[in-house]
């Protein structure tokens, strides 16, 4: 036998599927299966009430690459192990797969990109399952999917922020600055101005939990090269310098990535930077366990009994 | 005892042709070192001896689309133990399993068999094609002429279908710069073999599937055209299928699993001269199978190796 682990009689992994969702037949012949595709919220529930699972909150306005982050990470395990990570389970397969397929050659195109994100999609998850590749050791991700207009309505009307579930449960808050509009010198303030709203928004409503780490992650580096793009890099080192500033007693851990998840051109590394951010999402502190636990006032005789049993 | 057996593959994965050399192995006992020898000659064997016959005079087999599907069985005894085993295989179409992936679906029989399973055969064809190629690797592929030829064709203004009203994406300039064609629409049929194979077997770990630790014996099928690679069967799924190899490695708590390389067929039936030189060969001796212990004709090794208890 030549399976790696040695704990074979350890717990099998399942996903046992909550009381009421049983699985309706087609006739006799046909039994319908779950879903792999993107998990809704309730799918998210309930992968949660089976297993840990890390909240990885990508939030920024559309066309920022929020999308094709996740996917591209997906597409390193469907060539091999990545991150010194093995690809473990994905509840979301086909959801990785259509998000995908306009990168792949299979699509017929000769310029990747990826499906636009629709507001009227709601909130959606990926989910994704990796071990590590020395110790097996699984961690789950959640990672959220959501229309970037959401966010750009967040700029407007920051109160807004405050129904983002994604963020209020996320262990991860990622900001995305769009490389491409840094990169143009007509749009750079803006999109500048775009990432500082939303994230203050966000802050300020209290909707992001003090033990989760934010991050500031610039997409489509590969448009930020050459001299050409001293003044976009410029720009950016300021905006990186002033969120470390702005966030680090806030919140328990604040970074900054740049990263080129799919130069089209194929002149920069693939998936440029995302083997570290997709470590860090993994060693994102556990909100549940940062801080020592409050214990409550024992004030009646029932709490005194209870005090006593324990002791 | 009883042993039943759980076939999975995708059509075109070798399935039916394993199961012809098998009956043809145990039922001539040709081969002194076939571990599993054929214990009474009973029951309904129509669908073995066709299947069979064909594979001996060089044939296609039928698919099992073309017969429909079919529960074979055979009486078999270990000739090391003397343990004496009924296995069951039954022999599903190729689609159903893609229905699992493109529709959702699943038979109610195949729940069934998975519930009651000893051990799940999962057969994979060598000859795969379209893992995930990118077109950005596509493209450093092809060479600098075809690449601006390419660039000539088309409009890409009015295939790409933009809905957006304010500035187009890098994707969508690159895209139109270069000429590119339209995107073909993404339907499940589109799935990589390699992913619709760790579906399948994602399937097995959640409802309304029995969730438990099975054992897996994966059949690369076709093994004679990947000689060349002079890869193990193990390392060949590393490099050929990387998220079936990973998904097996970090979830040997649901599925233990070992992996052969077979070749049932033994030649390509479209190559005169080879299929002439296998006619000198026992019959036995077409089979060629590469597993943990070396390489040989013994087709019952995986079926050794799922009967055994640890």
């Amino acid at each position: 036998m030549s399976d790696a682990r040695t704990d074979d009689e350890a717990d099998v992994d399942v996903f046992e599927r909550p009381a009421g969702q049983e699985t309706p037949d087609i006739g006799d012949r046909w039994v319908t299966l779950p879903s792999a595709g993107m998990l809704s919220i309730e799918d998210a529930d309930a992968l949660l009430r089976w297993r840990d699972a890390s909240l990885v909150a990508v939030v920024g306005e559309r066309k920022g690459g929020k999308t094709t982050l996740i996917t591209e990470m997906y597409e390193q395990f469907v060539r091999g192990p990545f991150a010194n990570c093995l690809f473990s389970h994905s509840l979301s397969l086909l959801g990785f797969e259509r998000k995908s397929f306009q990168s792949r050659a299979e699509s017929g195109a000769s310029v990747p990109d990826t499906p636009r994100t629709s507001k009227q999609d709601g909130l959606s998850f990926f989910h994704l399952a990796v071990c590590g590749e020395d110790d097996l050791r699984r961690t789950d991700l959640l990672l959220s999917e959501r229309a970037g207009e959401v966010y750009r309505e967040v700029r407007d009307l920051p109160a807004g922020a405050a129904a983002l579930t994604e963020v209020s449960k996320a262990r991860t808050i990622v900001f995305i600055v769009d490389g491409e509009r840094l990169a143009d010198g007509k749009r750079r303030a803006e999109a500048i101005s775009s990432v500082r709203n939303i994230a203050r928004a966000i802050v300020e409503s209290g909707a992001a939990v003090n033990a989760a780490e934010v991050q500031l992650v610039t997409t489509k580096s590969d448009l930020l090269q050459g001299s050409t793009a001293d003044p976009a890099i410029e720009a950016l080192a300021l905006l990186e310098e002033r969120f470390l500033t702005n966030y680090e007693s806030r919140f328990a851990s604040v970074t900054t990535h740049r990263t080129a998840a799919r130069d089209p051109k194929g002149e920069m590394e693939a998936a440029y930077g995302l083997a570290s951010l997709l470590r860090s999402w993994l060693a994102a502190p556990d909100p549940a366990v940062v801080g020592p636990a409050v214990v409550p006032n024992l004030v009646d005789e029932f709490d005194r009994l209870l005090k006593r049993k324990a002791a | 005892m009883d042993a039943d057996f759980v076939i999975v593959g995708l059509p075109s994965s070798g399935k039916t042709t394993f199961l012809a050399a098998l009956w043809h192995l145990v039922e001539s006992e040709e081969d002194e070192e076939c571990r599993l020898k054929l214990e009474a000659y009973e029951g309904d064997l129509v669908y073995l001896n066709q299947i069979a016959e064909a594979w001996r005079n060089f044939e296609e087999v039928p698919r099992t689309s073309q017969v429909g599907d079919v529960d074979v069985t055979m009486r078999l005894v270990d000739q090391v133990t003397g343990v004496k085993a009924t296995a069951s295989f039954p022999d599903l179409d190729g689609e159903t399993f893609n229905a699992q992936i493109d529709d959702r679906r699943c038979r109610r029989k195949f729940l069934d068999d998975v519930v009651a399973d000893d051990g799940l055969l999962l057969f994979v064809s060598s000859n795969v094609k379209g893992n995930g190629l990118s077109v950005v690797e596509l493209n450093k592929m092809l060479p600098a002429d075809i690449e601006s030829e390419q660039a000539q064709d088309g409009n890409a203004d009015d295939q790409l279908g933009s809905t957006d009203d304010d500035e187009p994406s890098v994707a969508e300039k690159t895209a139109a710069e270069s000429g590119a064609t339209g995107y073909a629409e993404w339907e499940p049929k589109l799935v990589p073999p390699q992913v619709r194979i760790v579906q399948l077997l994602s399937d097995l770990l959640r409802g309304p599937f029995e969730p438990r630790q099975r054992r897996l014996a994966v059949i690369i099928s076709a093994w004679d055209l990947t000689r060349g690679m002079t890869l193990s069967p193990r390392e060949w799924l590393a490099v050929q299928m990387p998220l079936v190899d990973q998904f097996l490695r970090t979830n040997g708590a649901s599925f233990v699993n070992e992996v052969y390389g077979v070749s049932a067929q033994g030649v390509d039936l479209n190559d005169h001269a080879a299929v002439d030189q296998a006619t000198t060969l026992q019959a036995s001796h077409r089979i060629l199978i590469v597993g943990p212990e070396g390489e040989g004709h013994d087709l019952t090794a995986p079926l050794v190796w799922l009967m055994a208890r640890e």
